[in-house]
């Protein structure tokens, strides 16, 4: 029997070599372990030897075949099932509201318009971190800022930090030239907003991969490394 | 496959054919099983027994089953309901292929 540091030495082997796909790794870990350990019973040799001995029978063809026959199923339609009528129709509103105050309202007006904006997102953060207590009674150490659950506790600031940077540029650039900075800057807002939700979406897909992978196959996941 | 490109059509009846006689098995045990029946004839090597067992997983003809072994996990492949018929015909097809080959190369035995 293996010990876990030698079957990560034999996954991280496969890593290297380019064998992107976990369960595809999983099941060729699997297999060269199995050849290591025939051939130290077998020859009487250490783990290091028998390892040496067996990856010389891998080549980059093989798992680069093996690569792309497992990538065969991948549809990049789906990364943008994200995004229906309504969500579209939601993100330009959202649009919409970040644009509109600027093109229609004066400078003391859209001071009590970005008070408003601050409060509807210091209200969507507390009803968030309300949530997320509530769902992660003992959230402990493990738990990452990056994860899913957890970025809308700081995307939102960023955001807002970023649009009123983006602000005062677009108002820098206003007063070289009116119609032009203006363009620009609420192109900006437009990119920024996109690339927002395309992200989420993208997080969206791969969270509901690792969800439907988990679910089909529990045990490829009770490992330290991998578990939640 | 090292040996011979001719075993390459007849790799998948002779694993369902395994499978079938041996319930579930494993990749490993698959291409050591080959390896011991026929002396070492015909090697079957990852490359090609992988993506085969995949592509028959993908079309229900085979199924998974994930055990932990130890520090690692292990994908046990057993033939379906769907993968039993595809064996049979599998396997006539391959009997009418070789039946074929003898009336060309052994027109006499045959």
């Amino acid at each position: 029997m293996l010990t876990y540091i030698q079957t990560q030495k034999i996954e991280a082997w496969f890593e290297e070599n380019g064998l992107k796909y976990f369960d595809l790794r999983q099941e060729y870990v699997d297999h060269l372990s199995e050849a290591i350990i025939q051939r130290m019973k077998c020859q009487l040799i250490t783990f290091e030897e028998s390892f040496d001995e067996e990856v010389k029978m891998f080549n980059n063809k093989d798992l680069n075949l093996q690569n792309f026959e497992a990538g065969l199923g991948y549809e990049p339609k789906e990364e943008w099932s994200y995004f229906t009528v309504s969500r579209v129709i939601i993100i330009l509103s959202l649009y919409g509201l970040f644009i509109l105050p600027g093109i229609l309202l004066n400078a003391t007006l859209l001071i009590f318009v970005e008070l408003l904006y601050l409060s509807a997102g210091v209200m969507v953060l507390f009803i968030f971190f309300q949530k997320y207590k509530a769902a992660n009674k003992k959230p402990g150490r493990k738990l990452s800022v990056l994860n899913m659950d957890s970025l809308w506790g700081w995307i939102f600031p960023i955001i807002y930090i970023v649009f009123r940077i983006l602000y005062f540029q677009g108002n820098h650039v206003q007063s070289i030239s009116e119609e032009k900075g203006q363009m620009s800057f609420y192109f900006i807002v437009f990119c920024l907003l996109f690339f927002g939700v395309a992200f989420f979406a993208r997080m969206n897909y791969l969270n509901d991969i690792y969800r439907n992978a988990k679910k089909s196959y529990p045990q490829l996941f009770k490992f330290p490394k991998y578990a939640e | 496959m090292k040996k011979s490109g001719l075993y390459k059509g007849c790799l998948e009846p002779i694993i369902l054919k395994l499978l079938d006689d041996n319930g579930r098995m494993y990749g490993y045990e698959i291409t050591q099983k080959v390896k011991g029946a026929t002396a070492g004839e015909l090697v079957i090597t990852e490359g090609a027994l992988y993506p085969l067992l995949h592509k028959l997983e993908s079309e229900g003809v085979l199924e998974v089953e994930v055990e932990n072994i130890g520090n690692r996990v292990r994908k046990y492949y057993s033939l379906t309901k769907t993968g039993k018929k595809a064996k049979s015909k599998a396997l006539t097809e391959l009997e009418n292929f070789s039946n074929t080959l003898q009336l060309l190369l052994n027109p006499k035995l045959a």
